[in-house]
């Protein structure tokens, strides 16, 4: 299933890297470009928000496409953790899917760019639409 | 060391000179207005920020940056000078969905400083502050020593910097 990514993933030069396997969810790729800057050296906190909100959002709609349920959702909140300082080079990012419940979807998201070597986490809750009456 | 009062900050005009560079650059940021502890800055819409191609709303990565950016200005408007720090959480409650088409505006403001953290929160509203499309909380954790800008008593113009 393709999931398509919107207008504001273009302007931060964010794709979608691969689709792992045994159904994982996407790896997304933000590829670094000036408008990513923050603080000298490092990436904006912000552009890395934005790389980790795509990134929940393409592993629950991966994670639902195929079940049935509509695929509509929208989140309710979400906690970022900037753990490293991300440089000058490209960003990786893929959410985890740990709970579908009837209203609420649980995802939790790593991003990188050295393997092994996180530079921020997120989780968020996110409000599933209810199917047609 | 500098003493602060060698000069009067202006958020303002270091925000004219952050807004050209990098990631507020790339958003669009504009300031708002500030206050003792506070900041305000502006994202206007544009089409290429849009997370929600349907409803025509910036998108929440996009609400996010504008919530940072302005929580990271607010501490240097509480502090009176700029000093080096980066984003140690960010927590953001989703409320409704803006406005179709809106500018947003990030207002924070910087409660508390400490030694090596500063703590603020904040909203962001698309026309009415007191109906807000989202509420922050965050924390910043200074990563090096208070700056002064060129041209104060401990920073003189011309000095070799």
């Amino acid at each position: 299933m393709t999931v398509v990514l919107p207008p504001y993933a273009g302007l931060l030069g964010i794709e979608i890297e691969s689709v792992g396997a045994n159904d994982s969810a996407p790896v997304l790729r933000m590829e670094f470009a000036d408008g990513l800057a923050g603080r000298p050296g490092n990436l904006h906190g912000g552009a890395i928000a934005g790389l980790l909100d795509m990134a929940a959002y393409a592993a629950l709609a991966h994670s639902l496409s195929g079940t049935g349920k509509e695929l509509r959702f929208k989140p309710i909140g979400i906690t970022i953790d900037y753990v490293r300082g991300g440089k000058h080079r490209p960003t990786f990012a893929r959410g985890r899917v740990t709970k579908v419940g009837s209203r609420v979807a649980t995802v939790v998201v790593e991003a990188w760019q050295e393997e092994g070597k996180q530079i921020a986490a997120a989780r968020l809750h996110m409000l599933l639409a209810r199917g047609e009456t | 060391m500098f003493d602060a009062s060698d000069f009067v900050f202006d958020p303002a005009r270091m925000f004219r000179a952050m807004e050209r560079y990098g990631h507020s650059a790339a958003m669009g940021f504009r300031f708002g207005a500030s206050g003792d502890d506070c900041c305000e800055l502006v994202m206007p819409w544009r089409a290429d920020l849009v997370g929600d191609v349907e409803a025509g709303t910036p998108a929440n990565g996009a609400v996010i940056a504008l919530l940072d950016m302005s929580a990271g200005m607010a501490v240097w408007v509480k502090l009176g000078h700029f000093r080096p720090q980066a984003t140690l959480d960010l927590r953001i409650d989703y409320l409704r969905a803006p406005a179709p088409r809106s500018a947003l505006t990030g207002q924070a403001t910087c409660y508390r400083v400490a030694r090596e953290v500063a703590f603020v929160r904040g909203i962001a509203h698309d026309g009415d502050a007191a109906d807000p499309v989202a509420n922050m909380a965050a924390t910043f954790m200074f990563t090096g020593p208070p700056m002064a800008p060129r041209g104060s008593v401990a920073n003189p113009v011309g000095a070799g910097t």
